[in-house]
């Protein structure tokens, strides 16, 4: 539960905690509840809320359709139905205006129907074209809308085309065409997570306020970690098989890990960011202990896992002092500086 | 009465005074409790998950050492090991409030756990019998057993959800699929009376989410069933035959009651906007499956008591849900897609109206 402070916002939770602790009767609650969160509250909230989980669902119901493949359906009726639905949902999002939540969803939808169209191209004429193709093209058409939307779940779709694009593209073609490495394919992942990162931030600090919300910085840093670290366990694991591309890899996580740690702890005193790169952190110092305690052969094989359970709830241990201390520190300055 | 600009709590509080609504002796001790330094609070999701993920695989490497070092070889070893463990990581837990110590106690009760479990396999011989109740029943031996004496909250909120899935897969396993209905809706009202509690005790807290994850994890576990990887997995991967329309019918039962217990009571139903929610929450149930039912109901749960933990979970398991339910080969994509967008054009059907009353509302 929430500790309180008077000068904190009120909040549902904190009459909540104050029930609980016997200090409200439930009158004195309710008509509290009421002045925190006054029925208009709930009604932009159930209409928010209805209008993201209704288009889902549609939206989601129209891939199922055109998935199932109808071989009743006349090829041109498919495209129509497919292309009117675009065509539908730009004209209503024009109408209803991208600044509102409505033409931003309505964007989205178009969005999503034109990779429901390309899938239903591949699927007509048998193009022989390989899937990458199909997200790189999807990605590549919606692009002008992305940069007009505004709106971050259409940005997250984009990235996610990219990275799906990416991977098919050194799965089909560049892994078995020009043998690519698996570390460029890594590489490239976390410059997508990178950029796109560095774009949110410098986007929170101009102050757009469709950057509000906290999650994507969470999920993009993560994203490039994560795409970092494959790498870099890989040459601990085994460092006979890694090339200069690893090397540098890993160089570049400590690099990323270090810089994130510090901005993210001195400039923006963010905490999720924080956990991310710790729980990293700690993912890559066990890889190093495990290799070091199950190198070779030895006699006591029961003992070394026994030795290594010991040493991840050392280093898990540490993680989570660590991670108390910075966020008891950071509430301090908080504090001390009145922000 | 509406605010437009946010009220802080020592304002709401004065404004409550003012109205009448609080006593002066409870003023006072409301301020004295917001003047009191902060109380060391619990940990943040995010340090609760590392540390629970780190004693999840110290503890397997424990269970491992245990294993390669030929000390689980007898049928009792597993129980006395399993037992040794559960109390030497309750006793340390309770010793000492350190941090590495309280991750090793962690470690000690879930591999003892785990442990006791094998044990129990090991001497009712469950896999040639392929009898999972065993496990049931040891499982819910241990969680009796340590939830009230081991106040770790990782725990307690792993164990009984790990007890649900067991079921689960039990109802599964022996194919009595009619079961599943009467597995949710016990879930349903154990997850509604919990959620609804209106002071609840610090040590029913794990066990308040763990309910609340128990009804979206029975409902993957059933979708995960009827994937290509659930159905390799062969006794358990058999087609689900069971028609969901009774799960449906609960879980609309269980939304619309909620909607009354938030709003507050039979009275709301003269309110237009609560005739609304009714009636669309029984369209929804007539065309809906009970995932997105699931979904909605821990949403508005969320939202009701500012739980983003909970928010976040319905955002997740509607994700996983839809993927899940794309792959699922009891049921072909064309129904599926008459669900699913029916369900949705449900949802956007409702909004219209919403919003049209609202204009209705402002014109009068």
């Amino acid at each position: 539960m929430a500790d309180l402070r008077s000068n904190q916002k009120a909040n549902i939770r904190a009459l909540r905690k104050l029930r609980q602790d016997g200090l409200l009767h439930e009158h004195a609650f309710i008509a509290a509840s009421r002045m925190v969160r006054p029925i208009s509250a709930w009604f932009d909230w159930a209409r928010r809320m209805l209008l993201f989980f209704g288009s889902a669902l549609v939206l989601a119901g129209v891939i199922f359709f055109f998935a199932y493949n109808w071989s009743k359906m006349e090829h041109f009726l498919k495209f129509a139905l497919i292309e009117a639905g675009i065509l539908a949902c730009i004209l209503a999002s024009h109408l209803r205006g991208i600044s509102r939540l409505s033409g931003k969803v309505l964007l989205l939808s178009a969005s999503v129907l034109v990779g429901v169209l390309l899938a239903v191209y591949g699927q007509t004429y048998q193009t022989g074209a390989d899937a990458f193709e199909l997200f790189i093209g999807w990605a590549a058409l919606i692009l002008g809308w992305v940069l007009i939307s505004e709106f971050s779940a259409l940005w997250f779709v984009w990235l996610i085309l990219l990275n799906t694009g990416a991977i098919l593209y050194w799965k089909q073609v560049g892994n078995p065409a020009y043998s690519v490495r698996y570390e460029f394919l890594c590489l490239a992942m976390a410059l997508l997570s990178g950029i796109a990162l560095a774009f949110y931030e410098a986007g929170v600090q101009q102050g757009l306020k469709w950057l509000r919300s906290r999650w994507q910085r969470g999920v993009l840093l993560a994203g490039s970690l994560v795409a970092l670290s494959i790498p870099t366990i890989a040459l601990i694991v085994e460092p006979g098989e890694a090339k200069g591309i690893t090397v540098f890899i890993t160089f570049t996580w400590g690099v990323a890990a270090t810089g994130g740690y510090l901005f993210y702890r001195y400039k923006l005193r963010d905490m999720i960011p924080l956990a991310t790169i710790i729980s990293n952190a700690c993912a890559i110092l066990l890889t190093l202990f495990g290799k070091a305690v199950f190198h070779g052969t030895g006699h006591d094989e029961g003992g070394r896992f026994l030795l290594f359970s010991l040493i991840i709830l050392a280093v898990v241990s540490m993680a989570v002092f660590l991670l108390r201390s910075i966020a008891a520190k950071m509430a301090g300055e908080t504090g001390k500086h009145g922000t | 009465m509406a605010h437009k600009k946010s009220l802080n709590i020592r304002e709401l509080i004065e404004t409550l005074f003012t109205q009448g609504l609080i006593t002066p002796n409870q003023m006072k001790r409301i301020a004295s409790k917001l003047e009191k330094p902060a109380e060391e609070s619990k940990d943040p999701l995010y340090i609760r998950i590392l540390s629970g993920v780190g004693a999840w695989v110290a503890a397997l490497f424990l269970i491992l050492f245990l294993g390669i070092s030929h000390l689980l070889r007898s049928d009792t070893s597993g129980i006395v090991f399993g037992v040794l463990f559960l109390a030497g990581g309750i006793v340390i837990s309770r010793a000492s409030k350190t941090t590495f110590l309280n991750q090793l106690s962690l470690a000690l009760v879930f591999s003892g756990n785990i442990l006791f479990l094998m044990g129990s396999v090991k001497i009712f011989q469950v896999f040639r019998t392929h009898d999972l109740s065993i496990l049931i029943i040891a499982h819910t031996l241990v969680v009796a057993v340590a939830y009230p004496f081991f106040s770790n909250s990782i725990y307690r909120f792993l164990a009984p959800t790990a007890l649900v899935t067991l079921i689960t897969l039990w109802i599964l396993d022996k194919k009595v699929f009619s079961l599943i209905h009467f597995l949710i809706a016990v879930e349903m009202l154990f997850t509604g009376t919990m959620l609804l509690l209106k002071k609840p005790k610090g040590f029913l807290i794990p066990l308040i989410y763990s309910a609340a994850i128990m009804l979206p994890l029975t409902i993957l576990f059933m979708n995960l069933t009827q994937v290509e990887i659930g159905r390799s997995l062969g006794r358990w991967g058999e087609a689900f035959r069971e028609p969901l329309w009774p799960s449906s019918l609960l879980l609309t039962a269980g939304l619309i009651y909620l909607y009354f217990r938030l709003a507050g009571g039979l009275k709301q139903i003269r309110n237009d906007w609560m005739i609304l929610a009714v009636l669309a929450t029984i369209l929804l149930g007539v065309f809906t499956t009970p995932g997105v039912l699931v979904a909605i109901g821990l949403l508005v749960i969320g939202y009701a008591f500012d739980d983003h933990t909970l928010t976040g979970l319905s955002y997740l398991f509607l994700t996983c849900f839809l993927v899940l339910f794309y792959y699922a080969l009891n049921i072909n994509l064309a129904h599926k897609s008459l669900v699913i967008a029916g369900s949705g054009g449900v949802l956007l059907l409702t909004r219209w109206v919403l919003g049209h009353m609202r204009f209705e509302r402002v014109n009068r």
